[in-house]
């Protein structure tokens, strides 16, 4: 797809002067000129073996590329994750517990908040907060994992914050309408009536069984990360993922965006199948006896 | 000694009164049964003593517990009663465990909470409490899940949890009501026995007069949040003091007039039926798992008449319904209506279709909500190949509201709009729309009230008396089989065990299953009834 859309990478590096013999030189060097079926049949073949084929203009493997930014990205994808998680259960547990009252209301108005603002908008707000006013966080970039792990967590934190807040609300959302309909089942009542306080009822019943839907939902957000990431990490410089694959798609750098994008196919795809073998370790129900 | 004793208790939820002045005493050792229909505020009673009720509720009165005022205690001190000192069955087995914990955990559970009791030694106390409900040990000596359990057994883990801790009192709110009569048999008798043993009192709660009988030493009448009689069972249910008792007295074991078919002309028959279904299909192997669920099943349906059909939960009824109606498979045999066959999922033969109509059990799942009554009863009228006009629609759906009871200016309703037993008669007008031949009333009446029961009973046996209309009444209550159905056909794990005509085969049945069955229908016995004054 992405091949057909006009945008000629060798026409763009070399600018719009440049002598067709020269444009068609480097088109050679950088093996266009043969037909898109046979380029497309190199590439899928090539991937098999790990060869995701050269970048257009970098001039490096498109795997050395994303192995570099790999080590940005997946920390950042886990910290929003864990941030979101972590926000999410104690404000949908919250308000659960006090369905209905103005502290319910105004949490939930809360997170409506969090959705409707766009996360790029709220990451400039944060860099202008806590990076210009307060000077709590630099407001970008990230100084590289072997400077320390503490180091790099807090390059990332505001980032991962920014990231995390949307999905938050989300998250909080789903948590608190879970939490809800668990309340009003029977075994709920069977243990308050066995005599469990009713935050020990939520933490030994209520809770796990909540998670459920939850869990879906965790999984499904992991590709709105990905999506987010492109922007987020532009914001504050890092030179993760979705830098490269925006890099990509402005220098007409196609393999590299191809490539890419089939990686973040195939890591959606492993997520959601750990998210599935997750409900079989919390729900019992779906494990099948031999 | 009482050990139990509420005095003047109000509830109000959301400022509406629920319970009125409600006054009883509960005696060390005894068993108290309170009777009531739905909405009669029996169960928030039971909750009331416990102090779980809902939001928004607020209430008045006292409640003593070993001389003790426990109606004002916060919910951390009622924690420490609760499941202890006061222990709660609840109706629904299946939903009232926590589907993610192992039965041994869950039963376990009250130790860890009150009685500073280590893991181990908890879960070796719950698996003997396990053992003394009658659980087979392949359950008590695996971890098993509630998931993998049936309902008696769900039933039977409900009570050793309560039992766990020795409370001085348990409460089981409509324990046995969503069991079949055989199981609901075992448990009454173990809870029978249980509370005898130790001398434990029980609040028992239902709406079936019958249990009582069989387990109560005393009984309390409740009708719309009131208790209107409370006494010694025999007295009570001898004397008729109250004319509501004497009501649903008489509704137990109604049996309307019906006039006996002498016809000799076959409606339906089936011609040995087998059905199967596939579990565990693969999309890969082609190994097939298959379950019979109805082997070799035949019967005949003559016109005019009411066969009932009867069996356990799992016996393979609702298959059979299911396949008379064409939305099963049919793997070996045939159907036939008025020498017709009936073939699965195939519904273009609208011939057919208007021939048969289904009441089912849930009234309220059975109808879209959204829809006005005129609108959910004139639908059956795409099966007639006449098109009728806006009028003729009108006059039908009035006639048909009249007809079960209902007036005509209901049809611009909704359906939340009604009763339970209001359902089902538009259910029923829902089934006489198109004047079919049979109707098949898969549980109709089960899960209505005693005395709304005798009446759709009633309703159903005047109508098919005035338009000679054939039932194929299914039902796991045989004390209704047998007392509307002229023929009786009993099914066990998909076979017929026992055929003839249902006041012969139920009073002197042959087949020992039946006989079980029989047995297990908990009565009140002649003496019981007739003691005092004969009701009009």
């Amino acid at each position: 797809m992405i091949e057909i859309i006009p945008g000629d990478p060798a026409s763009f590096m070399l600018g719009i002067n440049a002598e067709p013999d020269t444009v068609h030189a480097l088109k050679k060097e950088l093996g266009l000129d043969v037909s898109k079926f046979e380029r497309y049949y190199n590439w899928i073949t090539g991937m098999f073996i790990g060869d995701f084929g050269v970048s257009y203009t970098y001039r490096v493997p498109v795997s050395e590329l994303v192995m570099a930014r790999i080590g940005v990205s997946v920390p950042l994808a886990l910290y929003a994750i864990f941030l979101s998680t972590l926000i999410a259960i104690p404000i949908g547990i919250f308000s659960a517990s006090n369905h209905g009252s103005f502290k319910d209301w105004s949490f939930m108005g809360f997170t409506q908040l969090g959705i409707a603002i766009p996360n790029f908008w709220f990451a400039m707000v944060l860099v202008l907060i806590f990076s210009i006013y307060l000077k709590w966080f630099s407001a970008g970039g990230i100084p590289g994992w072997d400077k320390g792990f503490l180091i790099n967590l807090k390059a990332l934190t505001l980032p991962a914050f920014a990231l995390a807040l949307p999905q938050a609300s989300i998250l909080a959302r789903i948590m608190r309408s879970a939490l809800i309909e668990t309340l009003s089942q029977d075994y709920f009542r069977t243990a308050r009536a066995s005599g469990l306080t009713f935050f020990q009822a939520v933490e030994k019943h209520a809770f796990r069984n909540a998670l459920i839907p939850v869990l879906t939902i965790i999984g499904l957000q992991f590709s709105f990360l990905i999506a987010g990431a492109i922007i987020i990490e532009n914001v504050f410089f890092l030179p993760g993922i979705g830098r490269l694959i925006f890099q990509g798609i402005i220098q007409r750098d196609l393999i590299v965006v191809e490539s890419v994008v089939m990686l973040l196919v195939f890591s959606v795809i492993i997520v959601n199948f750990l998210v599935d073998m997750a409900y079989l370790y919390v729900d019992p129900r779906l494990r099948v006896k031999k | 000694m009482s050990i139990l004793s509420i005095k003047d208790f109000n509830l109000y939820i959301r400022e509406k009164q629920i319970l009125h002045d409600i006054s009883f005493d509960l005696n060390q050792g005894e068993v108290l049964g309170i009777a009531g229909e739905s909405g009669s505020g029996k169960s928030l009673t039971a909750l009331s003593i416990l102090n779980l009720l809902p939001n928004y509720s607020r209430k008045a009165g006292y409640i003593y517990f070993d001389d003790k005022c426990i109606s004002n205690l916060n919910d951390k001190e009622m924690c420490k009663i609760r499941g202890k000192d006061i222990s709660l069955i609840f109706q629904e087995p299946m939903t009232a465990l926590n589907p993610l914990k192992t039965i041994k955990e869950q039963v376990a559970e009250p130790l860890l909470i009150h009685g500073n009791c280590s893991m181990k030694k908890s879960l070796d106390i719950a698996t003997y409490y396990l053992e003394k409900v009658e659980l087979p040990k392949t359950i008590t000596s695996n971890n098993s899940y509630p998931h993998e359990l049936s309902g008696g057994q769900q039933q039977r883990v409900l009570i050793a949890k309560s039992l766990v801790l020795n409370p001085r009192i348990i409460i089981a709110d409509e324990p046995t009501t969503s069991l079949d009569v055989t199981t609901q048999k075992g448990i009454l008798d173990l809870l029978k026995n249980l509370v005898y043993q130790k001398g434990i009192s029980l609040l028992l709660i239902t709406h079936d007069l019958a249990v009582l009988a069989q387990c109560a030493d005393r009984v309390a009448i409740m009708q719309s949040g009131e208790i209107l009689e409370i006494g010694n069972l025999e007295k009570v249910f001898k004397t008729k003091k109250h004319p509501y008792t004497r009501k649903l007295l008489n509704s137990v074991n109604y049996s309307p007039i019906k006039k006996d078919t002498k016809s000799k002309k076959v409606l339906l028959s089936v011609k040995s039926l087998t059905t199967s279904y596939y579990n565990s299909k693969s999309l890969f192997l082609k190994k097939e798992n298959k379950s019979k669920i109805l082997n070799d099943i035949s019967f005949k349906i003559y016109e005019g008449e009411i066969l009932g059909v009867v069996g356990e939960s799992g016996s393979g009824k609702s298959t059979l319904v299911k396949t008379i109606l064409g939305l099963q498979n049919i793997e070996k045999g045939e159907i036939l209506i008025k020498n017709r066959k009936i073939e699965a999922n195939k519904f273009n033969d609208l011939k057919i279709r208007s021939m048969m109509q289904v009441v089912f059990q849930d009234p309220y799942g059975s109808f879209n909500p959204r829809h006005r009554i005129r609108r959910l009863i004139a639908e059956p009228f795409f099966l007639l190949n006449t098109v009728l006009t806006k009028k003729d629609i009108d006059e039908k759906v009035y006639l048909a509201l009249e007809e079960v009871g209902l007036s005509p200016s209901d049809s611009n309703k909704f359906i939340h709009e009604f009763s339970g037993g209001q359902r089902q008669r538009i259910a029923i007008a829902r089934a006489l729309i198109t004047k079919p031949k049979l109707i098949i009333l898969d549980e109709a009446v089960s899960s209505l009230d005693v005395s709304i029961k005798a009446q759709i009973l009633d309703l159903l046996v005047e109508l098919a008396n005035k338009h000679t209309l054939t039932y194929l009444f299914v039902s796991h209550d045989l004390s209704v089989v047998q007392n509307i159905a002229n023929r009786v056909i009993v099914i066990r794990k998909g076979e017929i065990v026992e055929e003839g005509k249902a006041k012969h085969v139920l009073s002197n049945p042959e087949d020992s299953y039946t006989k079980t069955l029989v047995e297990a229908i908990p009565t009140i016995s002649k003496k019981l009834l007739n003691g005092g004054q004969i009701a009009n």
